[in-house]
């Protein structure tokens, strides 16, 4: 997968604890996928993803997930418009939709990507100033692997 | 966005309403407003047909922006201050460098001036474009959120989407970044755009200006209750422009001060049931600011495109009605478009990007058109640049007792409808502010024992 077309988005704030996963994973594939592959950090208004969407063909989303389904540090990967899997998978500000909510919204518009794929890290830690919880941090370079491999 | 989920119906959830249903009173008591940025509720205590009590409270928890910029460097506040909000960080990045340009005396060029222009018209489209198509549209169309109306018009939602895409992309484009932008600095910014960057922006405005047209015609056309008011209007007045940065400080009942006079023109109270604090006229108590003010004061202003919009709808020249404030929003988009192509076609690009000056001992006002209202900022600076105090005074806080006051005789006009019915309508009574109520929220004093 290595077209013009292809648009990684990291989701989440930095500060705030695991959110932190998204634009930190966007930080370190920086450099190592193609130049065709577009990077982008997103926090807080995640209206703006329905953009995207219009925009690229391919969309992969990498955040900090709460399913309640795994062990804190697991790797999920989230194939296609499996919304009902999601849960509580991102953290935002007051100003915008969430994740399933920007899918659901985005499909109501008919305006999915042909392929979307969400990559994340079960998660439980978001308080604000705290770093990436240990069990997080842990499963940082396995999932660039995952998503390198993914690409290729 | 909004917390209710029913898609059929625009009912308010039975777990969030509590009904008195005796004979003589009723209750309205909404515990989470939805479609309003933050957290507020609503509390309406009415009996044998009059209204006894009217509360906004704003529980969502105060912020110490004014606390802990003290110490910090002068260059600081912009970055700072503009985490306050991250849907009109742009308004509060610009009022403090006009606050602080102000305590330095410190002459802006025009060129930077029209470029920090550029960067409000496309908060301005972004700010109003998420209220009007995402927040408010759904009250005059018959649906209790945004995602249950996509399902019926889904055209008018990619519309709004687009708008909002486009303000993104001037605030992206000019700032670094869409939000809390990075760019801009007391004296100017840190990097000018080039005149091909500009002109590829303009290009790219230009059908979403055409989008921002036809909305006003839909805006026009939605129904919208009878309600009408002797308000005094607050906003700057700009003998050139359409204001947005410049200009005196003007209201509809004589005010016509400058930001330094502020303070003595305007006190803010804090009062028990809320942690936002509300703002008043010293002498005449409470008043409204945000689009409707300025459209009031400066629609003479407005560019040809825009009073030619306004005339295929017949709007009125002044108006009282805070219900049509969305159709105001909505002319106010298409304006920030026009000025926006109009700046970057005809920008000056060859020039510093900022000037600077000696820091000396001062006290510095500003005073700026965020999205919602004026917003004040006031600092006082050492001979090191560090900041020794701070006020801020956010629209929203400013208009909260009108707020209160519209609910009061919008109430009084309409007891007679069903309750649930009454409940939504006050509901989209406060959405017509379009609060802010993370930038409302605010304690006057903290003590700790």
């Amino acid at each position: 997968m290595t077209d013009k077309n292809t648009i990684i988005i990291g989701i989440g704030h930095e500060f705030r604890g695991d959110d932190g996963l998204g634009p930190l994973i966007i930080d370190k594939l920086n450099g190592k996928v193609s130049q065709n592959i577009s990077l982008k950090k997103l926090r807080g208004d995640i209206s703006t993803l329905i953009s995207i969407f219009n925009d690229y063909k391919n969309v992969i989303i990498v955040d900090a997930m709460v399913t309640h389904t795994a062990p804190i540090g697991y790797i999920h990967r989230v194939q296609g418009n499996d919304i009902s899997t999601l849960g509580e998978s991102c953290r935002t500000s007051t100003h915008g939709f969430s994740i399933p909510d920007a899918l659901n919204l985005a499909e109501t518009l008919q305006c999915l990507p042909q392929q979307l794929t969400i990559f994340g890290i079960e998660s439980n830690n978001f308080n604000e100033g705290a770093e990436l919880s240990p069990a997080v941090s842990s499963q940082v370079e396995p999932l660039i692997t995952k998503i390198i491999n993914f690409l290729e | 966005m909004t917390k209710e989920s029913d898609p059929k119906k625009p009912k308010i959830q039975e777990d969030k309403l509590t009904v008195k249903t005796g004979l003589k009173s009723r209750t309205i008591k909404v515990d989470y407003l939805a479609r309003v940025e933050g957290e507020g509720a609503l509390y309406i205590q009415t009996e044998n047909g009059k209204v006894l009590d009217v509360k906004l409270k704003i529980f969502e928890s105060p912020r110490f922006f004014e606390a802990f910029l003290r110490g910090r460097d002068f260059m600081e506040a912009p970055d700072i201050t503009s985490r306050i909000c991250g849907i009109c960080p742009i308004a509060y990045q610009m009022s403090a460098v006009t606050a602080m340009e102000n305590a330095l005396n410190l002459t802006i060029p025009k060129p930077i001036q029209d470029l920090r222009r550029v960067l409000y018209c496309g908060e301005w489209i972004e700010s109003h474009s998420l209220h009007v198509y995402m927040l408010h549209a759904p009250d005059f169309l018959g649906f209790s959120d945004a995602m249950s109306m996509a399902k019926k018009h889904p055209e008018l939602v990619k519309d709004g989407l687009y708008i909002k895409k486009m303000g993104n992309a001037i605030v992206e484009t000019l700032g670094g970044r869409e939000v809390h932008p990075i760019n801009i600095k007391v004296g100017g910014f840190y990097k000018f755009p080039d005149k091909k960057t500009c002109q590829k922006l303009a290009n790219n405005l230009k059908p979403a200006r055409d989008k921002a047209y036809a909305a006003i015609k839909m805006l026009g056309g939605f129904t919208y209750p009878d309600f009408t008011k002797d308000y005094e209007f607050v906003a700057l007045k700009d003998e050139q422009q359409y204001p947005m940065a410049e200009g005196r400080l003007v209201s509809t009942k004589g005010l016509n001060i400058t930001a330094a006079e502020y303070d003595n023109h305007f006190e803010e109270i804090h009062v028990e049931y809320t942690n936002a604090l509300h703002s008043k006229l010293k002498k005449r108590g409470n008043y409204f600011t945000g689009p409707m003010a300025r459209y009031n004061i400066n629609q003479a202003k407005l560019s040809p495109i825009v009073k030619q919009a306004i005339d295929d709808i017949k709007f009125e020249s002044y108006c009282t009605n805070p219900f049509r404030s969305i159709i105001i929003r909505g002319i106010e988009i298409l304006y920030a478009f026009d000025e926006a192509i109009r700046l970057l076609e005809n920008l000056n690009s060859d020039t510093p990007a900022s000037v600077t000056t000696d820091i000396t001992p001062s006290v510095g006002y500003g005073i700026t058109e965020a999205p919602r209202g004026i917003l004040y900022h006031r600092y006082k600076i050492d001979k090191a640049g560090n900041i020794l105090d701070a006020k801020i005074v956010p629209p929203t806080s400013q208009n909260q007792l009108t707020i209160e006051q519209d609910l009061w005789d919008f109430v009084k006009q309409y007891i007679k409808l069903p309750k649930e019915t009454l409940t939504h309508k006050c509901e989209q009574a406060i959405r017509n502010y379009d609060p802010c109520i993370s930038c409302a929220t605010h304690f006057l004093k903290v003590h700790i024992n």
